[in-house]
């Protein structure tokens, strides 16, 4: 298993999914329960998808960010700070992200 | 070198002040350039304040009169960070006015939280007995892992909203978290933390009068309890975002869902207000992307000047935004450089470059 990101560790939990790049709401239709979501920042149009992610993970942010609050909140895995996740991640990798070491993983 | 003798409440305040920008950037914040608007328009802003304040004190009214009146205490707080963030980069600095303001604000803050003033840690504003009641008289379900979920989305749905009503420096007015209240006792010896979270103002139709559909929004006033087993919980300043040592959906051990003042014990009917408020909060924050720059600067200075509201309307006096903070942001470019915003804020350039430094030298007794 090969680490291919790391990050601020925002929110504990181990989870493994499909990554989809999100920008927005109009997203939504590619995105499926457990995926991974990953963004350049999460805001609240995305939220419908985050309710169904396995894990978020995004270039920026902070663990006082909207990402790292709302995931704490739902008992997922989230990594901010990245910087790379959106240009180094594509749509539908298997990754497994740590959010207590902060590290992504590519499993295919 | 001479020492000068700063109120030592200064050192907590920025320790636990510090917290919102640890690790973070300030461009994160969205949708405006907060820290280079306010210096447009903000002296007036305090001025109203000072104003506010003097009328309250030539009242001779008791501190628990301002507690009252202000909102949520993460937003004091919050509320109180910008005024010491911004005011050394006025143009037109009023220094004894400033320093009447931070004051009373402390005041209030320690009237309000019986520990921890600045919430490094917790956000304590009930004493033990009114946890005692508390806990006597909310209807507290057991929960699953699956209602534990789904109480972390209903979290996410309305934390987001909030998100969109108020702005990302705003949030606090709409969202806090009370605690982590130790309940060990009364869980017969099970390690255990009782956490409230409040969302006070879920329809705020002053802030958004052009949007006639917030008035039917179902619901205005939540509060989430939650028991949490083996999780340390910190506040961290601000109650939208505390952080743990566990699994939230792992370690909740009961919840009260309490809705306008009803408990919503049914878990199908939990997830009816978790996907309502999911879908408002992608729709309210859609609309917020499509405003153009002036609407967004509007926007904000409202949203500012509605923090204090509900003080300006017990001392009778007007919260709106006056014609002259309007003409100050309308047709004007933010300021640049006074604030990083793309670099990582360690302690040092928090104090140095956010206000704390300047306090210290403002408020010693030297001065």
């Amino acid at each position: 298993m090969q680490k291919i990101l790391s990050g601020i560790a925002a929110s504990p939990g181990i989870a493994q999914g499909k990554v989809k790049i999100v920008q927005g709401a109009e997203d939504l239709n590619k995105f499926k329960d457990g995926d991974i979501l990953v963004a350049k920042i999460t805001d609240p149009t995305m939220v419908i998808m985050m309710a169904k992610a396995g894990a978020i993970v995004c270039d920026i942010g902070g663990i006082t960010s909207h990402p790292a609050i709302v995931s704490r909140e739902m008992g997922i895995p989230c990594i901010v700070n990245t910087k790379e996740a959106t240009t180094k991640l594509k749509d539908d990798m298997i990754v497994k992200v740590d959010g207590e070491k902060g590290e992504i993983y590519l499993i295919e | 070198m001479k020492k000068n003798n700063y109120p030592k409440w200064i050192d907590d305040y920025a320790k636990a002040s510090y917290q919102l920008f640890a690790g973070n950037v300030l461009k994160a914040f969205q949708p405006l350039d907060f820290y280079h608007f306010y210096p447009l328009w903000y002296d007036l802003w305090l001025d109203r304040i000072y104003q506010a304040i003097k009328k309250f004190r030539s009242m001779k009214y008791d501190i628990s009169k301002a507690v009252k009146n202000f909102p949520v205490p993460s937003s004091s707080r919050a509320v109180l960070q910008k005024f010491i963030i911004i005011f050394p980069n006025l143009t037109n600095q009023k220094t004894d006015q400033f320093k009447e303001i931070i004051n009373f604000f402390v005041e209030v803050l320690e009237n309000t939280n019986k520990e921890d003033v600045f919430a490094y840690k917790k956000n304590i504003i009930h004493d033990s007995n009114e946890v005692q009641d508390i806990l006597k008289k909310i209807e507290l379900r057991k929960a699953t892992r699956e209602s534990a979920q789904e109480i972390g989305r209903i979290i996410l749905g309305m934390g987001s909203l909030v998100n969109g009503l108020y702005n990302d420096v705003v949030t606090d007015m709409g969202w806090d978290s009370y605690g982590p209240y130790d309940v060990t006792e009364e869980m017969k010896g099970r390690e255990s933390i009782l956490l409230i979270r409040h969302f006070p103002n879920l329809k705020p139709i002053e802030l958004w009068p052009e949007y006639l559909e917030i008035r039917d929004y179902k619901f205005k006033d939540v509060k989430i309890y939650t028991i949490y087993k083996d999780i340390e919980c910190r506040i961290n300043w601000l109650g939208c975002h505390p952080t743990f040592n566990g699994s939230l959906v792992d370690n909740m051990v009961q919840y009260a869902l309490l809705v306008d003042g009803k408990f919503i014990n049914d878990l199908e009917k939990i997830k009816e207000i978790k996907n309502y408020y999911l879908k408002l909060a992608s729709d309210q924050y859609l609309r917020v992307k499509q405003m153009n720059f002036e609407q967004l600067k509007q926007k904000a200075l409202l949203q500012e000047c509605y923090q204090l509201h509900t003080f300006f309307e017990f001392l009778g006096m007007d919260w709106w935004p006056t014609k002259e903070m309007i003409n100050r942001v309308e047709g004007k470019e933010l300021f640049r450089g006074l604030y990083p915003t793309g670099e990582l804020i360690d302690f040092d350039l928090y104090c140095q470059n956010f206000g704390i430094n300047y306090l210290k030298n403002i408020l010693s007794s030297n001065q």
